[in-house]
């Protein structure tokens, strides 16, 4: 099931690949991906490509994806692990959802980020009060570690 | 982790090179000092420098030991089980020493090399289990992957039993000592080794069955069930022996709470899923091919695959089943529509559901009873004739047939009442304020109201009044017996005039009677209400009146019509379906049905 289900999406996004991200295993590794995101033009992560990895669990889709940040980004939601706070990746999770539109969703996280649930407080804390010095630094960061 | 294995390897050839020359070097040099082989060994036990670098070479020989074990049963370790054994190393070490701390007072050498014996054991039980994880990633199996996954299961095993026999017999003869932390320990890595041996034959039979195996979930679910409960079982009996012999044991505080978490996790699950099992089977109705092609998409959303439906008729035969309360024999590629109109294969949606109780596409839950039982989407449209509801005569008929079609279904045999059929009422009763909001803001005893709080009580009545009253009401068995079968809705129209009180209009206040004077089209919309709700009443009392009076000249005896008038509205349950009721039912549910396809088109992901 799992397999079947992981081809089917990987054949989805070879013939209709998603604007500003891409995925696919590593390797002949099915159950494991790399993906890789190119930060949204109205974020201060534009112009960075920022790589995520991707591990399938084996009861696929009835469990969400393992996904994160091999890139380090200067985000609320996303610490230095490179972990993510997204609700569909946890118990939001539905099978309806694709990798595809997990990305999709990375993306516009990205863009809006939620300092009310935030992963790294202090970068939530600044967002809210300084949204400059927010921009500025992820700007830097970006040009840093995702250029 | 290709470049981290590189790093580690050299690291350990460092640290074991260090340590073989340093053992080497204090050894040679004892027994230089010293010509005998006794005092050489005397001299080295008793300075702790040479037994700190013999103890480091006893650590270097285990993970060689260990090194050498993982490349005979398991062959190169995968990048993700080195992080996993990590990570729970970390954890594990930390919990030792916290259990150290308990245990100071009998702490010496033996508890040490016990406690790096047990760490040894979980790394190997931890390997297993992802190994028995990572067949359901692979397509086929080796036989070389079999004989090794089975010779470290029967070397495992007979570790954990000779330890725990040991530790066992250890406490049976000298009492309580730290062994029952062994003991314990022991016994839960025992339970975890049952659990992935069985998961290892569950998934060893799907693989055989080419991974098609729909039951294997179900399965798995239940071993990890078992697991958690004798985990939790071990536990609180390993709580409460350190709590009377050592106090608190802090480091087994963390696993005793995710066990237990776990477990009632679990149990919850357990009962949900079940419950939507149960409404899978009752409420769900199955789409047919003919349904299917009338859909713009018919890709299961789960799996992705196309869905294909069984004929129009074997679809029927399915849904009638469903109706009558029976489990049907389905395929797993069966699809199934939700309450919000979603299809599914019945396979993928059983999987989701155990995990879940909602819709994959639109998350509306599956548990909650706001849509009745029988979607009147897939009735036929001639069982359920919606008759306006002005129309009165025309509706008594109508109602009537509904009555007796509904009485007769009672008299179907049935093997249980489904308990979901009995909480149907709950719909009702939910939609029926948000159906009566517009018009509660005026007065409360209109017509629509009283329809829609009598179809609360509908179902449940149908479901038991029957029963009870063939056998707890004697009056009301009594008149069953003196009413021929097809009169059975005679005393019913009598009792159905409780559920029709007319409206009050002396509670109205002036305001209201004034907005209902006026010309708008919601007032004479009112007064039309008004008038059909009184015209309801005569009708009824009409029909009673008739029956009363033929069935009392048939009998003659006028006991029997007075025991009708003063036994009836007693009995609070012993109404059965009531005329107009189901088509308000009819009405309600579609409305609701309507609500609920609003809904589900909401929140498209």
């Amino acid at each position: 099931m799992a397999l079947k289900r992981i081809q089917k999406e990987l054949r989805d996004l070879e013939r209709d690949p998603p604007s500003s991200c891409s995925a696919g295993p590593i390797g002949d590794e099915v159950f494991h991906w790399q993906a890789t995101i190119i930060g949204p033009e109205s974020s201060p992560f534009s112009g960075g490509v920022f790589f995520l990895s991707i591990h399938f669990p084996t009861d696929y889709p009835f469990k969400p994806p393992k996904v994160n940040f091999t890139t380090r980004i200067y985000h609320p939601n996303i610490n230095s692990n490179g972990s993510i706070c997204l609700d569909i990746l946890r118990d939001q999770w539905s099978p309806a959802l694709t990798i595809s539109k997990v990305l999709l969703s990375i993306c516009s996280m990205l863009t809006d980020p939620n300092p009310d649930d935030p992963l790294v407080p202090e970068i939530a804390h600044i967002y809210k009060t300084d949204r400059d010095r927010y921009d500025t630094t992820a700007r830097e960061w970006t040009r840093k570690f995702a250029m | 982790m290709a470049a981290n294995s590189r790093r580690t390897i050299p690291r350990l050839a460092v640290y074991g090179l260090t340590t073989t020359v340093l053992t080497v070097g204090v050894v040679a040099s004892a027994f230089t000092l010293h010509d005998h082989f006794y005092t050489g060994c005397v001299l080295l036990s008793q300075s702790g420098a040479a037994m700190m670098i013999l103890a480091n070479m006893g650590l270097l020989l285990t993970i060689l030991l260990g090194k050498l074990l993982v490349r005979i049963f398991l062959g190169q370790l995968r990048a993700i089980e080195v992080e996993r054994l990590y990570e729970q190393s970390w954890l594990a070490v930390t919990e030792t020493c916290l259990a150290l701390a308990i245990l100071r007072d009998e702490f010496d050498a033996a508890t040490l090399t016990l406690f790096v014996f047990l760490l040894f054991c979980k790394l190997f039980h931890w390997m297993l289990a992802d190994r028995v994880t990572f067949m359901e990633q692979q397509t086929r199996l080796t036989v070389l992957f079999l004989v090794r996954i089975t010779a470290l299961s029967v070397l495992l095993f007979s570790v954990d039993c000779l330890m725990l026999s040991y530790a066992v017999g250890n406490t049976r003869r000298y009492g309580a000592t730290m062994m029952i932390v062994f003991g314990f320990e022991y016994a839960l890595l025992l339970a975890r080794f049952m659990a992935t041996s069985a998961k290892f034959v569950l998934n060893a039979i799907d693989l055989a069955r080419g991974g098609e195996w729909e039951d294997k979930q179900t399965l798995v679910f239940y071993v990890e069930l078992a697991y958690d409960l004798a985990r939790l079982v071990v536990y609180l009996f390993f709580f409460a022996a350190v709590m009377a012999y050592y106090g608190p044991p802090i480091h087994i505080l963390r696993d005793l709470y995710i066990t237990a978490r776990s477990f009632y996790n679990r149990c919850r699950d357990w009962v949900r899923y079940r419950k939507a099992m149960r409404n899978m089977h009752l409420r769900y109705p199955t789409v047919s091919q003919d349904e299917l092609n009338s859909m713009s998409d018919t890709t299961c959303i789960i799996c992705r695959d196309e869905m294909t439906g069984p004929s129009q008729e074997q679809a029927d035969i399915w849904n009638n089943e469903r109706r009558a309360g029976l489990a049907q024999n389905l395929s797993g590629d069966t699809p199934k529509r939700l309450p919000c109109s979603h299809v599914f294969h019945f396979n993928c949606l059983r999987s989701w559901l155990e995990r879940q109780q909602s819709c994959p596409t639109c998350r509306h839950s599956v548990l909650d009873d706001t849509v009745p039982a029988e979607g009147s989407r897939n009735a036929p449209p001639a069982r359920n004739p919606p008759p306006p509801p002005h129309d009165l005569p025309q509706g008594n008929i109508a109602a009537t047939d509904a009555t007796r079609r509904q009485a007769e279904d009672l008299h179907q045999p049935r093997n249980h009442i489904p308990p979901s059929a009995m909480s149907n009422s709950a719909p009702a009763n939910n939609a029926a304020p948000s159906n009566a909001v517009p018009m509660s803001g005026r007065h409360s005893h209109t017509p629509t109201l009283q329809c829609q709080s009598t179809t609360t009580r509908l179902p449940l009545t149908g479901e038991q009044g029957y029963g009870a009253g063939a056998t707890a009401m004697p009056e009301m068995s009594s008149l069953m017996s003196i009413f021929p079968p097809t009169a059975t809705h005679g005393p019913l129209l009598v009792r159905s005039l409780q559920d029709f009180p007319a409206p009050d209009l002396t509670t109205l206040s002036d305001e209201q009677i004034k907005a209902l004077e006026s010309g708008s089209r919601a007032a004479v919309e009112e007064r039309i209400r008004i008038l059909s709700a009184f015209q309801v009443q005569i009708s009824h009392m009409v029909v009673a009146l008739t029956q009363v009076q033929s069935l009392s000249s048939a009998r003659a005896t006028s006991t029997t019509s007075h025991q009708t008038d003063s036994a009836l509205p007693a009995d609070p349950r012993g109404a059965s379906p009531v005329p107009a009721i189901s088509e308000s039912n009819g009405e309600g549910s579609s409305q609701q049905q309507e609500q609920q396809q609003v809904k589900g088109k909401e929140p498209d992901i």
